[in-house]
């Protein structure tokens, strides 16, 4: 049995499929080397799902599958967009417009490639609650408690002398309850300026975490998605 | 008529349709990535840790193609949806547009290219390597369809669209419809499913086109089942190689004049016979 019979009566095709294997191939090549330049000062951080491994490892792991996306129950799991950091697109981050995260761990046991898993640090700790104190209600007028009633974890919402909120950075475990019943977001539908939630959760990582207190929403929108650069050093 | 056509249509909408709503109803359905040995070769090389929980799915897959051929990539694969209901009139295959009666005798026809395809596998797994990303799972049409479906459900539930609903779309073109040679020439999973494909034609009583002799009409001129085929293949008087790209979508069976193909069931003494004596 010859393997194929068609081989050498077909050379014109042969080197049309070569041709395009090797367009494929330079295509690669370029989509890799564009994605690597854009991680090579590696300063992204986003707010991922609980159990997830740092954002080099998770970037490497994840195979963009949706089993985490598909699975949880309160559709906070969604899809990266497509954006210049075009290597995330598809990998999983946390939104809390329909809800907020109690930790059932769906994601992680479904996650077939470790880039969700247990022995994380982030598995029972997403990220940080930041008060963003020119657009919290609170802080601007004061009279609104919200998150602080809301909030399951006793003490990491507390309210100062003059009603504001403060976030105990080392209880809040990032569940998103607060971020998700911000009514500021409905009350400052006027403005939409660059964020519109007076509380948001961000990753310990980012820049925006390591901020002390409340912080403006400038800080906040340059700080929220880039990496600390004293985290980036200890690791 | 195209009767076949429609029921493979309707197998992929229905694999698209269990994903995509898994997302309404929570369940773990997962994607046709968690089958995918390409995808489990680069997450292995840019993590530098091997998925073990992939690996039972995708072991599963390619025993399928051995037990069953090509399946896949007719009945399953988003690429040959999209070639189905946006490709025109004719069937399109692995080669992209054929199925009318080849040019020319000596020409030969248009084959799977293995060495193409490993060399596309090569460069993906070495870039991913390099740069620590399945780079591959960026540009792959059934990751783009699936990227597609999930920034839809994304658009639904939290209303914020993404680009990647103009762009997924617009690559899926690209490569489905202009880039024609993508299934032969450059699929990496083309590669794995090609070699599976040779082991799956020499397995005795695996299911293949198989011509009852007495029925068939080649003698008489009949070349339905190659003009009907999307790979050219003339089941009358194909070899195990050539039938190394049968995908398996029964447009021949259906078509035949004298419903002189079948794909299960014993094989005939002259195929046998055939089988021993190629032609080439």
């Amino acid at each position: 049995m010859t393997d194929s019979p068609t081989e050498g009566s077909t050379s014109s095709f042969s080197r049309r499929s070569f041709c395009a294997a090797g367009v494929a191939a330079v295509g690669l090549v370029a989509l890799g080397g564009a994605g690597y330049l854009a991680f090579a000062d590696g300063n992204q951080v986003w707010l991922r799902p609980p159990g997830a491994v740092d954002e080099a490892h998770l970037l490497a792991r994840c195979n963009r599958c949706g089993r985490c996306i598909q699975v949880c129950p309160y559709h906070l799991v969604q899809p990266r967009p497509l954006s210049w950091d075009f290597p995330t697109v598809g990998t999983p981050e946390l939104n809390f417009k329909e809800g907020y995260c109690d930790f059932c761990m769906k994601c992680v046991e479904v996650c077939p490639t470790g880039a969700l898993n247990f022995d994380a640090p982030s598995a029972t700790n997403i990220g940080v609650a930041k008060v963003i104190r020119d657009v919290c209600i609170a802080w601007d007028w004061g009279g609104c408690t919200v998150c602080a009633d809301v909030c399951p974890v006793e003490g990491a919402i507390t309210l100062d002398e003059h009603g504001r909120p403060h976030v105990d950075e080392t209880l809040c475990d990032g569940c998103g309850l607060c971020e998700h019943d911000c009514p500021a977001p409905s009350l400052r539908a006027y403005d939409r300026s660059t964020v519109d939630g007076g509380i948001y959760v961000v990753s310990r990582q980012s820049q925006a975490a390591a901020e002390a207190g409340a912080i403006s929403s400038d800080a906040f929108a340059a700080g929220r998605n880039v990496l600390n650069p004293k985290e980036s050093s200890h690791e | 008529m195209n009767k076949m056509r429609y029921l493979r249509i309707a197998l992929a909408l229905v694999v698209l349709a269990l994903a995509f709503t898994a997302v309404f109803f929570h369940g773990d359905v997962g994607t046709l990535c968690l089958l995918c040995p390409v995808g489990f070769g680069e997450v292995a090389l840019a993590s530098g840790s091997i998925p073990w929980a992939l690996l039972p799915g995708v072991l599963i897959v390619l025993v399928l193609i051995v037990l069953l051929g090509r399946v896949f990539c007719s009945w399953v694969c988003p690429t040959s949806l999209l070639r189905n209901i946006f490709g025109g009139h004719k069937p399109r295959g692995l080669t992209g547009r054929v199925g009318e009666t080849p040019g020319c005798s000596t020409c030969g026809r248009p084959h799977n290219n293995l060495a193409a395809q490993a060399v596309v596998l090569g460069v993906l797994l070495i870039v991913s390597f390099i740069v620590h990303f399945p780079v591959f799972c960026l540009i792959c049409p059934i990751g783009l369809t699936f990227g597609a479906l999930f920034a839809l459900s994304r658009t639904l539930i939290t209303w914020q669209p993404g680009w990647e609903l103009i762009v997924f779309p617009a690559m899926l073109i690209l490569e489905v419809l202009v880039l024609r040679r993508w299934c032969s020439a450059i699929c990496p999973l083309g590669f794995f499913f090609g070699l599976m494909a040779k082991l799956h034609v020499r397995l005795p009583g695996a299911p293949k086109p198989r011509v009852q002799e007495s029925a068939c009409r080649y003698e008489q001129g009949c070349r339905v089942c190659e003009q009907s085929c999307a790979e050219n293949i003339c089941a009358a008087s194909a070899t195990p190689a050539t039938l190394e790209d049968c995908t398996g979508c029964l447009d021949c069976k259906e078509h035949c004049p004298t419903q002189a193909i079948h794909f299960l069931g014993r094989q005939s003494a002259s195929s046998e016979a055939k089988e021993q004596e190629p032609e080439h």
